[in-house]
């Protein structure tokens, strides 16, 4: 290998590792839910914070204030939080002070400020000037002035990458694409920036000269950009990490389109090639200094204590400078992230507390005859619609994750295009066609109607999409458009009707199958019989489901009709890559249907008795209705059990409309173009439980829990409930996260509101006019006007088995222990041998949950109770 | 930044109250209309009711009402709510004020009340620097054109001694031909900024700060304010005949510009902006032609779609997939073949409309109407026969139909918006025309892929329409 390889080589290896600081992002058509720390999980949850706000100034936990509300609405209990005081406070040593004849301890003084506001400042007039007297002033501090001048070509680089990334990035938005494209990002870019003359080319001296010396190797470009910097090669990594993290919303993009095509390398070369032609730029130091002084805010807290501690004035002014020293700083003993950490553990705790004594005083239900078998996803929203269910009859419900278990892709009927239908962990192996029935009558009407539709709408983007055409479309068309404006706005539900009226008098409906079985003519598309037994059996194992099967039994994916919403995959199942579950329960309850399937199941200790009938159906989270596939393929002998479950489920379905009508704005939420809330989605998600129903069955959840179905007994050697943590409980942790930073810091981790968001390259949105692609979720999917409707708390997994057998697990996957060693998700095991719940401290430890004594307030939380 | 409140419909008061008032006004304009149709003419000395205000009106408030109903739940969680709906409100009264005055000094504080109302829903995020940065640069634009349309009102107020506009119009003729020109070229300078014409262009695609329902009040309702105000003084602007030449070319520039730049943009919004850009300058084109009923019938019509496109551009990510789709279908072989199939056939129609009776009774600047008509046609018919899925010469001829229909539509608007608004003949000479329609049509047909351009040459325009910077270095930035 000569040199240059070498050093090529070490560059990508380097640029790689400084990507590992941000998560991958996908196209929001697929919104993929992931940790936005995601790099950092090999390390404490409270230590990835802290790295955070020193490389981009995020935030890891919501305001004191939030916290310091829900204490005293009762939502945090007291002790909640003197158990989150004593395992912080552990570190600080306790000194003891006598001031006036009161003996005062740095621990109190800190729960003092915990409890009371000490930085909110209101005038109490003699205790102020008192505390103005005795505090020393400070030196005031200055900004460096080379950070500013840093920060501001930062921004003129920010503006010249985010311009390229949007016009190379884009999938198809633009009527005119950026030439080049199929050489790569680097190329192209070498290639058109010689053009350049935006304000950042202009303030480059001799840009032209320097543009046209770029290096054809981006690794080349990215080690001579350092080198010219004078960058020591140690200090590479940093660099190129403080580089990458920059712009997280495009390089995260970049990070998951990584190819020959557009990569990281690519990404950083012509980053740094800026950023070092911007090096010796002057015209942009002339900023105005600025000072910060350091001292009021010290006035305040002083004055604080002394409240807190009912000193008076006259007091403070007695007080000799070591005390004043000593009162200061055992206020601020805990600097911001630690009281955060303090604060979060406090809410955490008492929320796991409600948790545990609501299942703990559940009533068990009593064992009667099933009515039907039901099957849905792990997701929180589930929970409503089961309880709800089983509140109307003696229904079975299961937890499983929502792609029930099919690694597959689906290809789409009308565009022959084809999308993961599993969730991004999995790679697919297996493709299944959606074709129209053969026996559809409808077939040849439908496919002549969609095919003159996509002509009009081609032809009428092909006269917008072009310079000198669209003048006259715009004159001659636009009056049309009037009433539809007025009616879509002023009545959303009356339009959607009337449009879907209009367009199923035109368009058809047609009945769809899946070409489940090879067929000869495409071997590429289906399952062999093998496979399908293969899958039928891992799934119906997760699911617990054995020999104890109902005549019926349902299989629910979920999916959400929403209007106008570019966030619209942020609703559907994240366990189907962000699409509608709809297809993948059809897929297995057809499998499950074929008699050759079953056979072959029993001969593997899977009894289905010939009298099962499993039929599919698909939860809207948004309206609230199930539908029911192929229902007329379910035989005469099932049809009244059919019956009765569509009205059990239409009634369930209306309680839970009831139920979720409450936290929601009014109106037609899942067809109104002006809806910015049409559900919560997963807002206010916070725990994973993986246990047999009887465990939770009749308690009420809020639809805040992840529920997979779970039977220690059945699983003699771990296998199954390495398969669930391994796999829906990662996947459950992202989403968790992703919300969790969404909430805590949204301009960094979330998208900010929605009402400014401007589509970009039909893969994401940007915040105005320009700028970083913007990844999280929007304000709007976790509050409302009245306050943060999520609750930023780290995942709570329960699950029901012996400790030694979670140990197990735990101990042979590298990712479970750093998830639950560092904090990034919280365990705790209802252990059968004992009866008690037990919380998972660090490596293998356990510590007994204690009974606790009645709280007076026991929901687990209802977020405005305040 | 959220505030605790108990319940949701408190929350929202202010913009069911807001949307209430904004309805009632609405309701008043579609009463006055139909007073107006059937009783004719209200002109007072400080408002006036004609075909022109009246529509005007009704554009206004009904785009204003949508965009009221739509924030209700759209803003709902805002902690800006009722600043936001103060704004939105006090906005469409200033329009409105400005498309019923009949007075000149009602007219100016309509149109820099607007202004003003803009600038606070433009800063409706204060907290944003991006915000601050292009609201000042939209007041920059906007100040210009305040101070000139002030300053043109006082130069026609002086020599005609008169403020209300029905007077100054029916006097037009008698004011003589150095200040009139000045006042002219002031109120086109002041159009020019509200239209977001060149070289006071650059406010209009850096508003994306404010949120989605402002901007489509803003293109449906407010950046047209240059058409109107051209069409409201066409009586004095037509005896401007170099202001007219001028207003004309820049028009022309801006529409070129305007949908060039938007071609490259990948963002939703700032392709409408420029979208938007690009219409006004038509607009602008047709006020220079003497075009002033088209000019009103575009403004209106460019307002419904536009407002329409803005508040749906969150439905782009659902329907990208079908347009991807669309995109990759298999096209025919032989485009040239068919690109000249397409021409053949909209100069066809158009021609044959144009010597057909219909065409005859066009007003005389019906032609260059047309001959724009005919590049849609053009390019429908070209995108049409170029899938070659349908039965395709039927979907062209039934295309091609549609320009006789468009000519009975600007000859019914021309004659529904009355006599007082045609110039007699055009004013910018011919040739210049020509080779404006000339150079729209090279670009059409170089939008079609068919004509090998020079590498460098498209490079350098790709960059220059990315950048969003005119090529002229500094001067009209």
């Amino acid at each position: 290998m000569t040199n240059t390889e070498t050093l090529r080589a070490r560059v990508r290896a380097m640029v790689s590792v400084a990507f590992d600081a941000i998560p991958a992002v996908w196209p929001i058509g697929g919104f993929i839910a992931t940790n936005p720390l995601g790099g950092l999980e090999h390390r404490p949850f409270a230590d990835a914070i802290v790295t955070m706000r020193e490389r981009t100034n995020a935030r890891g936990f919501l305001d004191e204030s939030y916290y310091r509300e829900r204490y005293a609405a009762g939502l945090i209990s007291r002790s909640a939080l003197e158990a989150a005081f004593d395992r912080a406070a552990s570190s600080i040593l306790d000194d003891v002070r006598v001031l006036f004849g009161r003996t005062v301890s740095v621990r109190d003084i800190l729960w003092l400020s915990l409890t009371n506001n000490f930085s909110h400042r209101t005038k109490r007039g003699a205790l102020d000037v008192a505390a103005a007297v005795r505090v020393p002033s400070a030196e005031p501090a200055r900004v460096d002035r080379k950070d500013e001048r840093s920060s501001t070509v930062t921004a003129l680089v920010n503006e010249r990458m985010a311009c390229w990334c949007a016009a190379f990035l884009d999938d198809g938005q633009a009527a005119w694409p950026m030439p080049y494209r199929e050489l790569g990002f680097y190329e192209a870019w070498r290639r058109l920036a010689p053009f350049d003359t935006s304000s950042t080319a202009r303030v480059i001296p001799q840009y032209r000269a320097l543009i046209r010396k770029t290096l054809p190797v981006p690794e080349d470009a990215i080690a001579a950009a350092l080198a010219g910097m004078n960058v020591e090669r140690s200090a590479w990594p940093e660099v190129l990490t403080m580089h990458a993290v920059r712009l997280p919303g495009w390089g995260g993009l970049i990070k998951h389109r990584a190819s020959a095509h557009i990569d990281p390398v690519q990404y950083l070369a012509i980053r740094l090639w800026y950023e070092r032609a911007l090096e010796h730029v002057t015209t942009v130091d002339s900023l105005p200094e600025r000072a910060h002084s350091g001292s009021t805010n010290r006035v305040g807290l002083l004055a604080n204590i002394a409240s807190a501690l009912e000193l008076s004035a006259t007091e403070i002014l007695a007080l000799g400078d070591a005390d004043i020293q000593w009162l200061l700083q055992a206020a601020e003993a805990l600097d911001e992230d630690q009281r955060g950490l303090l604060w979060l553990r406090a809410h955490e705790h008492a929320l796991r507390q409600r948790l545990f004594d609501r299942i703990r005083e559940r009533s068990q239900p009593l064992a009667i005859s099933t009515r039907a078998d039901a099957v849905f996803c792990i997701d929180a929203r589930s929970e409503g619609l089961r309880r709800h269910l089983e509140a109307q009859g003696p229904y079975r419900t299961r937890g499983f994750a929502g792609f029930f278990g099919l690694p597959i892709a689906l290809r789409d009927y009308e565009s022959g295009t084809s999308q993961q239908a599993c969730p991004v962990l999995i790679t697919p192996k297996h493709e299944i066609e959606e074709r129209i029935a053969a026996d559809d009558r409808n077939a040849a009407r439908y496919r002549s109607a969609r095919e003159f539709l996509s002509a009009l709408r081609s032809m009428f983007n092909a006269v917008k999409g072009n310079t000198a055409a669209p003048f006259v479309l715009f004159e001659s068309l636009g009056l049309f458009f009037s009433l539809p404006l007025m009616l879509r706005t002023l009545a959303p539900g009356g339009f959607a009707a009337l449009r879907t009226r209009l367009f199923r008098l035109f368009v058809p409906k047609v009945r769809t199958t899946f070409t489940v079985d090879k067929t000869t003519h495409a071997p590429e598309i289906g399952l062999t019989r093998t496979e399908q037994v293969y899958f039928a059996e891992a799934a119906l194992a997760l699911m617990n489901m054995r020999y104890d099967f109902a005549r019926l039994v349902l299989f629910t994916g979920h999916g959400s009709t929403t209007e106008n919403n570019p966030f619209e995959a942020s609703l559907d199942c994240g366990a189907c890559a962000g699409y509608r579950g709809g297809p993948n329960a059809r897929i297995l309850s057809a499998i499950l249907n074929a008699p050759e399937v079953r056979k072959e199941l029993r001969t593997r200790g899977i009894w289905i008795p010939d009298t099962t009938v499993f039929i599919a159906g698909e939860h809207d989270t948004a309206t609230d209705r199930v539908m029911i596939y192929d229902a007329a393929d379910v035989p005469v002998s099932h049809r009244r059990e059919l019956a009765l479950l569509q009205c059990d489920l239409a009634a369930a379905c209306a309680a839970l409309t009831a139920e979720r009508d409450a936290s929601l704005p009014p109106g037609d939420r899942s067809v109104d173009w002006a809806q910015v809330r049409p559900e919560w989605g997963l807002a206010r998600n916070a725990a994973f439980i993986i246990a047999p129903r009887t465990f939770t069955e009749g308690v009420d959840l809020e639809r805040r829990a992840f529920m997979h179905e779970y039977d220690v007994v059945r699983d003699t050697d771990g296998a199954l409930l390495e398969i669930i943590m391994t796999a829906p409980l990662i996947v459950a942790q992202w989403i968790n996260s992703q919300y969790y930073f969404a909430t805590v810091d949204n301009e960094r981790y979330g998208s900010g509101t929605k009402v400014i968001q401007n589509v970009v390259g039909g893969i994401g949105v940007l915040a105005g006019n320009r700028g970083d692609l913007r990844a999280g979720l929007p304000i709007q999917s976790l509050a409302d006007g009245r306050g943060w409707y999520h609750e930023p708390v780290r995942l709570q997994t329960i699950v029901v088995a012996p400790r030694a057998r979670i140990d197990a697990v735990i101990a042979r996957n590298a990712i479970l222990q750093r998830l639950f060693n560092n904090e990034w998700i919280l365990l705790s095991a209802w252990d059968p041998d004992t009866s008690g719940f037990w919380t998972y401290t660090t490596h293998n430890t356990w510590r007994a949950a204690k009974e606790t004594t009645r709280e007076p307030l026991t929901t687990i939380g209802t977020p405005n109770a305040a | 930044m959220f505030f605790m409140l108990s319940n949701a419909y408190a929350l929202r008061r202010p913009g069911y109250l807001a949307t209430g008032i904004v309805a009632l006004a609405f309701s008043l304009s579609v009463a006055a209309f139909v007073l107006l149709l059937v009783g004719g003419e209200y002109r007072g000395p400080l408002f006036r009711l004609d075909r022109l205000s009246g529509l005007m009106a009704l554009l206004v408030t009904g785009i204003s009402l949508v965009v009221h109903a739509f924030s209700v739940q759209y803003m709902d969680g805002d902690p800006g709510y009722r600043r936001f709906f103060a704004w939105l409100l006090a906005v469409t009264a200033a329009v409105s004020c400005m498309a019923l005055a009949n007075n000149l000094v009602v007219f100016a504080a309509g149109w820099i009340g607007t202004s003003i109302a803009l600038y606070e829903l433009q800063v409706h995020y204060r907290e944003r620097p991006q915000a601050l940065a292009a609201a000042r640069l939209m007041r920059r634009a906007h100040l210009i054109g305040d101070v000139a349309l002030a300053a043109g009102c006082v130069v026609l107020a002086v020599v005609t001694g008169q403020t209300r506009i029905d007077a100054i119009a029916t006097n037009a003729t008698t004011i003589p031909g150095l200040p009139l020109t000045i006042a002219v070229a002031l109120f086109a300078i002041a159009g020019w900024s509200k239209s977001a014409q060149l070289p006071l262009h650059g406010w209009l695609p850096e508003t994306l700060e404010a949120p989605t329902p402002v901007s489509a009040l803003m293109h449906a309702g407010i950046v047209n304010a240059g058409g109107f105000l051209l069409v409201r003084f066409s009586a004095v602007v037509v005896h401007a005949q170099l202001v007219t030449i001028v207003i004309f070319a820049v028009g022309a520039m801006t529409a070129l510009w305007g949908n060039a730049t938007m071609l490259v943009r990948s963002d939703m919004k700032r392709g409408l902006a420029y979208s938007t850009m690009g219409q006004m300058g038509y607009m602008t084109m047709q006020c220079g032609l003497g075009a002033f009923p088209a000019a009103f019938l575009h403004l209106i019509a460019h307002g419904i779609f536009k407002a329409t496109l803005f508040l749906g551009s969150g439905s782009v990510v659902h329907d990208f997939k079908r347009a991807q789709r669309e995109a990759q279908q298999t096209l025919r072989r032989s485009p040239r073949f068919r690109a000249v199939v397409a021409l053949v056939f909209a100069s066809a129609t158009g021609w044959a409309t144009l010597v057909s009776p219909l065409g005859r009774a066009l007003p005389p600047y019906g032609w260059v109407l047309m001959a724009f008509a005919m590049l849609t046609c053009a390019q429908a018919v070209f995108a049409l026969i170029r899938r070659g899925s349908l039965p395709e010469y039927i979907g062209a001829l039934l295309v091609a139909a549609a320009l006789p229909v468009y000519a009975l539509l600007i000859l019914w608007f021309d004659r529904f918006l009355g006599n007082d608004f045609n110039a007699a003949a055009i004013v910018v000479p011919t040739p210049v025309v020509a080779a404006t329609i000339g150079v729209f049509t090279i670009v059409l047909i170089a939008g079609w892929g068919i004509i090998r351009t020079p590498q460098a040459i498209r490079d350098r325009v790709y960059v220059w329409l990315l950048n969003e910077r005119l090529p002229l270095r500094g001067f009209l930035q």
